[in-house]
């Protein structure tokens, strides 16, 4: 079987410490025991049952995130944090880069929908109209984890939050490369975080996404970079992202994202000079219900052709929305830990968001 | 001759469309910007009772039932048919709308998505106490949507992506399509931004202190602060070689950009970085702060930006800094969409030899005495190079350069 050998968007983004927070676990070591057990569709994984917790336990935010200074901050920047820490322990801390060069790019659906709705609610309710928490306003706007990620760890190159829901991690990824690909920044913090809002706890049991799956809190993060650094003691990448492709469907029914996906699939595997039977393993966005039949369809040929092995994280872990494409790419390089003899075969990750659009990813192990 | 050495492309700016409290359309956008037209006045999309300052810079009367072709506007939240209808627009104005590749992308700037969805979604859950969950209210509240919006209406398969971050987004998006055209991974992009007034953004200005009870006046000494507007604005970017070889009106150039973070505050803006953000824009461009003919300010009127926006173009600029003129007194804060209107205005102010002005101006500031802020009337001025500034809560800062498109 062939080693991914051409590269798309120049050397790939190589991605060095990683981590994830949900509502049953934290951090690398725990996801890469779990998920590579139960992710898999031979039959043994055991999908996310609608009573196991929907939040993540994070206490007082003090202890949570080991230092003072996180009253203000909303559920979505607290667990973007989180991860972010996660990431940095996971590689030498020097390695992380100096702060005025270091990126940042986020991933979201709406923001935080539970700050903008009890900030309304406030506007309604309240004995005057703008009775309102001056320090929770910036909870509202969509890109305030990342705000508050970059005051936290001192970020200041590059700061971007993408609203790409299903598709905002392989956005994200694809940002990341081409922003140290025409050096606006050397290292690049990616991730996304997603809360569980007021409409979630008000419902109860019945916790449904518009895809009928079961909504989680959660977050993850990576941290990247392009081209390897010289010095000796930089951190080894655990994998790369090689190709990256994303279009926009031409209706939202399933036929024509099914369509679209398959396209940017064939893209992908084509920039980096392979076939579709050279993948061997795939992370989709599927968590086995009849909900997701578009990506399902849209993964046909690709399942078909080689076999890959197919992991899909949202079974085993819920659907965590934005954050779910990071999951995939976690799930991917615990299974290159896992099965380390398989790290130069090729990987697929894959979205589709139910509003039209769909992506695809190519990565490897190291 | 391309500044920048042989290793970018050159990109233009070929068509504007704009959805505005003062115009709809290029031409009409046009003329307002350069007459001093004022597009704010009394709230009604939302009840203003009880809020002491109750004025904003709304678009009535908006049809866009009349100015869609493909989409239904029914499907769609405000600010994606605001995003929709400005791509088309862009596009006719382009003289694209026939025939153009429709891989091209489209990338979005905003602060707050669909806002009224969200509102409307909370206000049921406000009235009931409990939510008639409808998992389609939370569907249309997606941030994706207003760049999908726009991609439908055009029936663009490429890519359609949302850029969150704030009242700089629409720079933001510009900025990264100018990097897809300038380093050849696209010839045809579509950019620019969008937003939707909103109670929740109304009151949560007037609670900060940054919201004028009456009209917007930047830079001057009896400013009250910002007014809340919406919009949506979508330029065409091309790759300017094919731009002139199929006789494209080429409005101006698109140089370079800066973009950061200031790391520091999630509100107040930081001088030191946005100085950084300038520098790292002219650097980029290969402009030097001299050559700079017009600011397109951010200038949203409230005390705490505009003098910090002065100083650091103080010492960006030295002793004689170019006209500033702040577009934000004529359409409100329009969030997203801002930067994205600032680059539209910053195109045709070189595309026409004409500042926009600064309108409902009096007196300077005292601590910006050294500024000239365009007051009141437009003016004509040889606009040879153009910088336009945007700046948002969270820190981000995105400034872009543009020149005359000459040979």
């Amino acid at each position: 079987m062939p080693s991914v050998g051409g590269m798309a968007e120049g050397a790939g983004l190589e991605l060095l410490g990683w981590s994830v927070v949900t509502p049953r676990g934290i951090g690398r070591a725990w996801y890469q025991n779990d998920i590579v057990v139960h992710g898999s569709d031979d039959g043994q994984s055991t999908p996310q049952d609608s009573a196991g917790p929907t939040q993540v336990a994070t206490g007082r935010v003090k202890e949570f995130l080991g230092r003072r200074g996180g009253s203000s901050l909303n559920r979505s920047a607290v667990l973007l944090i989180r991860a972010i820490q996660g990431a940095l322990e996971e590689i030498d801390a020097a390695a992380s880069g100096d702060g005025d060069s270091t990126g940042l790019v986020v991933g979201t659906t709406a923001g935080s929908v539970e700050s903008i709705s009890e900030f309304y609610r406030d506007t309604i309710v309240n004995e005057r109209p703008y009775f309102v928490d001056p320090l929770r306003f910036p909870n509202t706007v969509m890109n305030s984890a990342a705000g508050e990620a970059a005051i936290w760890f001192g970020y200041r190159g590059p700061n971007a939050t993408l609203a790409g829901g299903p598709l905002a991690a392989i956005q994200a990824i694809q940002h990341a490369m081409r922003l140290t690909r025409r050096e606006r920044a050397r290292t690049v913090v990616v991730g996304g975080a997603e809360e569980c809002s007021v409409f979630d706890r008000a419902l109860g049991s019945a916790r449904a996404t518009p895809a009928g799956g079961v909504a989680i809190e959660g977050s993850a993060a990576f941290v990247t970079r392009a081209a390897p650094e010289c010095a000796k003691d930089a951190p080894k990448p655990q994998g790369r992202v090689l190709a990256v492709r994303t279009a926009t469907a031409l209706g939202d029914d399933a036929r024509s994202l099914a369509s679209a996906l398959d396209d940017v699939i064939r893209l992908a595997v084509d920039d980096v000079g392979l076939g579709m039977e050279d993948v061997w393993l795939v992370a989709s966005g599927c968590d086995g219900t009849g909900a997701d039949h578009a990506e399902a369809a849209g993964l046909s040929a690709l399942l078909n052709s080689g076999r890959p092995r197919h992991l899909m994280p949202k079974r085993a872990i819920g659907d965590v929305r934005s954050v779910s494409g990071f999951m995939q790419i976690a799930a991917v390089l615990a299974a290159y830990e896992a099965f380390h003899e398989r790290r130069s075969r090729a990987a697929m990750v894959t979205s589709v968001d139910p509003n039209g659009v769909v992506g695809a990813l190519v990565m490897r192990g190291e | 001759m391309n500044r920048t050495g042989d290793r970018r492309r050159r990109v233009a700016i070929t068509g504007v469309g704009p959805v505005s409290a003062i115009g709809i359309g290029r031409e009409a956008f046009e003329s307002a910007l350069f007459r001093g037209a004022c597009g704010t006045g009394p709230i009604e999309a939302f009840s203003t009772e009880g809020f002491p300052a109750q004025n904003g810079a709304e678009i009535r009367a908006f049809e866009p039932g009349r100015l869609l072709n493909s989409l239904d506007p029914d499907e769609w939240g405000r600010s994606s048919q605001f995003m929709a209808v400005a791509a088309r627009l862009a596009m006719r104005d382009a003289g694209l709308e026939r025939s153009y590749d429709r891989r091209a992308g489209i990338y979005v700037g905003t602060t707050s998505g669909e806002s009224q969805e969200i509102e409307t979604a909370a206000r049921r859950w406000v009235d009931d106490q409990a939510v008639e969950f409808v998992p389609s209210d939370y569907a249309r509240a997606a941030g994706s949507r207003l760049a999908i919006a726009a991609s439908r209406e055009l029936g663009f398969s490429g890519e359609s992506l949302t850029f969150a971050t704030a009242c700089s987004a629409g720079n933001a998006a510009l900025s990264s399509a100018f990097d897809r055209i300038a380093y050849g991974d696209a010839d045809l992009m579509i950019a620019g931004g969008a937003d939707a007034i909103c109670r929740w953004a109304h009151a949560g200005f007037y609670r900060l202190g940054a919201l004028s009870g009456s009209v917007c006046s930047p830079f001057d000494a009896h400013r009250e602060g910002l007014l809340t507007g919406e919009g949506g604005i979508a330029l065409v970017m091309e790759d300017l070689e094919i731009a002139r070889s199929r006789g494209a009106r080429i409005y101006a150039e698109i140089l370079g950009y800066g973009t950061n973070c200031d790391g520091a505050h999630m509100v107040a803006p930081n001088q030191a970085s946005i100085e950084a953000c300038m520098r790292l824009a002219l650097a980029d461009s290969r402009v030097s702060p001299d050559e700079i003919d017009y600011i397109c300010a951010h200038g949203t009127a409230t005390k705490a930006n505009d003098l910090t926006e002065g100083a650091a173009i103080r010492s960006v600029y030295g002793e004689a800094p170019p006209p500033v003129s702040s577009i934000k007194s004529m359409l409100g804060h329009t969030m997203g969409a801002a930067s994205g209107f600032g680059t539209a205005a910053s195109a045709l102010a070189i595309y026409r030899g004409l500042l926009p002005p600064t309108i409902n101006f009096s007196d300077i500031d005292p601590g910006l005495g050294w500024m000239d802020p365009v007051p009141n009337s437009a003016r004509e001025a040889e606009v040879r190079y153009a910088q336009n500034n945007g700046f948002g809560f969270g820190g981000n800062n995105a400034i872009v350069i543009l020149g005359g498109a000459h040979a």
